[in-house]
């Protein structure tokens, strides 16, 4: 269980520095300059700039959880110690079993934006691919594909969860994060295909055709480079979505069950009190809000960003 | 204009049809089946008469056809949590949710027009990233802690309004017929404010942008041109065109709303299909949480029909194709 | 000569954007009497249309009318009355149409309601009353059955008839003053007559007068009495319409004419004046026409014309005027001998 938690740490920071890479050394001058310009324009939006920073300072807490944590997020404190007001000792209080909230919010946080990320990564990989192949194939296909997504779009996202969550619970970390990306890529696919068919129109990708390119060479050097801009602000957009999903499903008994601290079970923990200890209910809560508000914030500045023909609509 | 409603009412159905198969392959992934749990005193006789009734017995290309007409006709499968058919608690209850989200749409709707008109017409000023600024911080909070933070504040700080159910179980009973509206109304506020902060939100923000884009028109100068005030531009002639795309969001976030009212059910006790449905997980009650998808997603795209033919009388120009 | 209708002294209308200050109008001055027909010509970019929305002072932001301008109309300065006041004047006492009326009138009212609401926002006149005159209006402007057309909405007219709502719309209050933006460029040739016939008749019934503005020196020799030639957000030339066509001073002018398709005459393309408008952002030192023109000198790189008095009412922004001797040696232009590199 540990193991693969750190196993998919490991691969997540694997993808994520591959694409930082690629991003960092663009393959022309051009598109260089083209970023050179993006990270300018996102740095006039102030709101973007403080939403990063503060995603930076939950990555950063989330990463040094264990040793911020003022408290084990599972140990029991004494009897006496239950539904515990904050305190200077108990920065949040303690919940129904006398945890430490702090400790909980702590590790819960890190818990979330784990899953939330690796759940996000599957979902644009997932519905990239599936938007590439309904785009480039099209005819039939593509409007077989197309009513699929539409149906699933027409469910809502929650309820869906709570339908396979029902099925399949408990549900365990790994089963968590493939559940979460399995039910988030509508959205993605839906937009890669709308951007291979305008692509599909222009002269490049129809000049490679008649040079003759491969469409998997045509795919590769033309169509992702141009559809990676929507992929990434919607991916940063969907992490938000995505983790007040997951802390759903868990507030919910379906998601991460006790005594593993996700926010969303925090809160559950803390619901059946909350007219007399609010606090276990509150902070988890305002954990949650504050990294889907960064998350938001920083997608909408990407996108102002990425696509200055967008700007202010 | 019949061609278009008989049009998208038949991809409807195509949705529909597709939503019935997707949870027919979802019930046949899961470990188990509808009976698989259940409480331990029915005898294993009936068990095996109520896997005969719904075709669980036999072959899955014969269970998807018996799945497909037992939809078709109403018959939507037994609900072992509550000893009687899906069909009849759906009838119990989906009227509530319904009830719930009219009201949550349509005070969304007023909200968030209203907002994006104001935003668009203080693009810039304080008006303007204030009320954005609060439409982000309620947009990026779970459906649920919303709620329960109103419960906290309403319940236990203010208590003014009522925090549960949708009647008052002590001195209901002897209410008059006008005094049970007034508290079945007081029951509805909280619901109803939570789904509305939630999705408010949204709405201001495609209204503001739609805003944005109708200002930008030529007939805008001629309306200035003609002496119209500016108050009178944004609310008459901006307004009716601004109008037009958020119909179609109404039918975008159907699916969000009805996903949030699930949650605000749960937390406020409100008997609609989302608290029966939370309630039903507890119990492996397959057949009621595979109904309520398939309910909800009619719901969803019948909303979405309503979105279009609305759009369709609005607008002269389709109006008239 | 009467008190003129209209005055502008020195209007200048800036644009301060991000990319600098955009002198679009940079000090123009004009005058229109009662009952008069003016035209304005210049090519795209050169601060016509911007000139002709100062008047009623419906530039947005990032746009400012500048201190110093001064519009005069009917003994009034627009520019010192209130939003209220200034209001009070649009579609009342000046109106205006637009060059492309599908876009120009709003989609989801019908045409009668738009026609309508112009009495509605400047008296207390009732509901029907406004639609019976709007419907009689219709009929003025040569609509027909206009009762039932009335109930239209924009997208139903053909798109001559759109510009005669349009018209109609201008006149609902019987203004002393019509602007007309490119009134016909979006019409048909034949169309576009109709128009131009509609608009005289019009100023000839109601003593009004037009400010016409256009690109097309056709237009304009057509229905106008005197000619107001832009370039560049200034005037450069301005005389009487004959005067104009016969003795256009402004190589400028000359250079619109030659451009001008004319019937009887056999040739194998048009004459287009080299190089393109410059950017209002970077107005050229000089005579800001010096790059295009084939009669520049050294002074025109270095001095900014005036207006020198050329005849009777007849003004022009050239250097020939003091140096009319270098109209005898013309040359290439400097823009198009970067443009035959290029």
């Amino acid at each position: 269980m540990l193991a693969l938690r750190w196993l998919s740490a490991l691969a997540l920071i694997v993808v994520l520095s591959l694409l930082f890479w690629r991003y960092a050394h663009p393959a022309s001058i051009a598109t260089a300059s083209r970023r050179r310009a993006a990270a300018a324009r996102y740095a006039t939006h102030p709101s973007a700039v403080i939403a990063l920073l503060a995603l930076l300072a939950l990555y950063v807490i989330a990463a040094l959880a264990p040793w911020l944590a003022t408290h084990d997020p599972i140990a029991l404190l004494p009897q006496s110690f239950v539904n515990h007001p904050p305190s200077r000792e108990l920065l949040f209080g303690t919940d129904y079993v006398g945890r430490d909230v702090f400790s909980r919010v702590l590790f819960g946080t890190r818990l979330s934006l784990s899953i939330a990320l690796l759940a996000t990564v599957l979902s644009v990989l997932l519905g990239t691919a599936y938007g590439l192949i309904a785009g480039f194939v099209g005819g039939a296909l593509d409007t077989a594909m197309m009513r699929l997504v539409d149906a699933f779009l027409a469910i809502p996202r929650i309820v869906l969860l709570i339908a396979i969550g029902a099925l399949w619970a408990p549900l365990g970390v790994t089963s968590l994060v493939l559940i979460l990306g399995l039910t988030a890529w509508f959205g993605t696919s839906r937009l890669v295909r709308a951007e291979v068919l305008s692509l599909r129109e222009r002269d490049m990708v129809a000049a490679a055709r008649a040079l003759g390119a491969r469409d998997l060479a045509i795919v590769r050097r033309h169509v992702l480079p141009n559809v990676l801009t929507p992929v990434i602000v919607s991916a940063t957009l969907g992490v938000a979505g995505v983790i007040i999903n997951e802390a759903t499903l868990s507030f919910l008994g379906i998601g991460i069950s006790d005594p593993a601290p996700s926010l969303g079970n925090i809160i559950r923990d803390g619901s059946p009190f909350i007219a007399t200890a609010w606090w276990a209910a509150l902070f988890p809560g305002l954990a949650l809000v504050i990294t889907a508000m960064a998350y938001n914030l920083a997608g909408d500045g990407l996108r102002d960003a990425m696509d200055p023909r967008q700007v202010d609509r | 204009m019949r061609r278009l409603l008989a049009r998208r009412l038949l991809q409807g159905l195509a949705v529909v049809w597709l939503v019935g198969t997707l949870t027919f392959t979802l019930l046949h992934l899961a470990p188990g089946d509808a009976f698989s749990y259940h409480d331990r005193h029915i005898p294993a006789d009936v068990i095996e008469r109520w896997r005969h009734i719904y075709c669980l017995d036999r072959p899955l290309v014969a269970q998807y056809g018996c799945y497909l007409r037992s939809m078709a006709s109403g018959n939507l499968g037994y609900s072992i949590s509550q000893q009687r058919p899906v069909l009849d608690i759906l009838i119990d209850y989906v009227p509530r949710t319904i009830e719930l989200m009219f009201f949550s749409l349509l005070l969304s709707f007023v909200a968030g027009i209203g907002l994006g008109v104001l935003e668009a017409r203080h693009r810039g000023g304080f008006p303007d990233w204030g009320s954005r600024a609060i439409a982000l911080f309620f947009y990026s909070m779970p459906d649920f802690w919303l709620a329960l933070m109103l419960v906290l504040l309403f319940a236990y700080w203010v208590p003014i309004l009522p925090i549960s159910g949708m009647e008052d179980v002590i001195n209901g009973p002897s209410f008059s017929g006008w005094q049970r509206l007034v508290d079945h109304a007081r029951h509805l506020v909280l619901p109803v404010i939570s789904l509305v902060l939630l999705t408010c939100a949204a709405i201001a923000r495609f209204q503001r942008a739609a805003m944005l884009d109708v200002m930008r028109m030529e007939f805008v100068v001629t309306a200035r041109a003609k002496g119209v005030s500016e108050n009178v531009i944004s609310r008459h002639h901006v307004l009716r065109n601004a109008l037009l795309p958020i119909i179609t969001v109404a039918g975008l976030t159907l699916p969000s709303l009805l996903g949030g009212a699930v949650l605000v059910e749960l937390v406020f006790s409100w008997p609609g299909m989302g608290y029966i449905t939370a309630a039903a997980i507890g119990n492996r009650d397959y057949a009621l949480v595979m109904a309520s998808v398939l309910v909800s997603s009619v719901l969803v795209v019948l909303g979405n029909v309503a979105a279009d033919l609305l759009y369709a009388l609005a607008d002269p120009r389709v109006r008239a194709a | 000569m009467t008190e003129p209708l209209l005055s502008v002294q020195d209007l200048r209308t800036y644009f301060r954007t991000s990319a600098g200050v955009a002198r679009a109008v940079d000090g123009v001055s004009f005058e229109i009497a009662p009952n008069e027909s003016v035209g304005v010509v210049g090519e795209s970019g050169c601060g016509k249309s911007v000139t002709s929305l100062s008047l009623l002072r419906l530039i947005q932001r990032p746009g400012s009318i500048e201190p110093g301008s001064k519009i005069a109309f009917e003994g009034t300065d627009l520019l010192a009355l209130d939003d209220e006041a200034m209001r009070k004047i649009r579609g009342n006492r000046i109106a205006m149409i637009f060059q492309e009326p599908m876009t120009a009138l709003n989609p989801v009212f019908t045409v009668g309601a738009q026609l309508a609401e112009v009495p509605r926002v400047h008296s207390s006149i009732g509901k029907r009353d406004a639609w019976a005159r709007a419907v009689e209006m219709l009929g003025t402007v040569g609509i027909p059955d206009p009762a039932e057309r009335a109930k239209s909405y924009p997208h139903q007219l053909s798109g001559g008839m759109r510009q005669r709502v349009m018209i109609g719309m201008a006149l609902m209050l019987s203004p002393s003053l019509l602007i007309a933006d490119e009134p016909t460029t979006a019409l048909d040739v034949t169309i576009q007559a109709q128009i131009l016939e509609l608009l005289a008749d019009l100023r000839a019934r109601t003593a009004m007068s037009v400010l016409l503005i256009t690109h097309d020196l056709g237009v304009v020799a057509e229905s106008t009495s005197r000619v107001i030639v832009m370039y560049a957000g200034e005037i450069v030339e301005q005389a009487d319409v004959r005067e104009l066509f016969a003795k256009p001073h402004h190589p400028y002018t000359e250079g619109l004419m030659a451009a001008m398709p004319r019937a009887g005459t056999k040739r194998e393309r048009l004459t287009v004046i080299p190089g393109a408008v410059p950017s209002p952002y970077d107005w050229p030192a000089g005579c800001r026409f010096h790059a295009r023109c084939p009669y520049a000198w050294e002074r025109c790189e270095r001095e900014h014309p005036p207006l020198y008095q050329i005849g009777a009412g007849h003004v022009s922004r050239c250097h020939l005027a003091v140096e009319p001797e270098r109209r005898n040696t013309p040359h290439v232009p400097l823009a198009a001998q970067i443009g035959a590199r290029a």
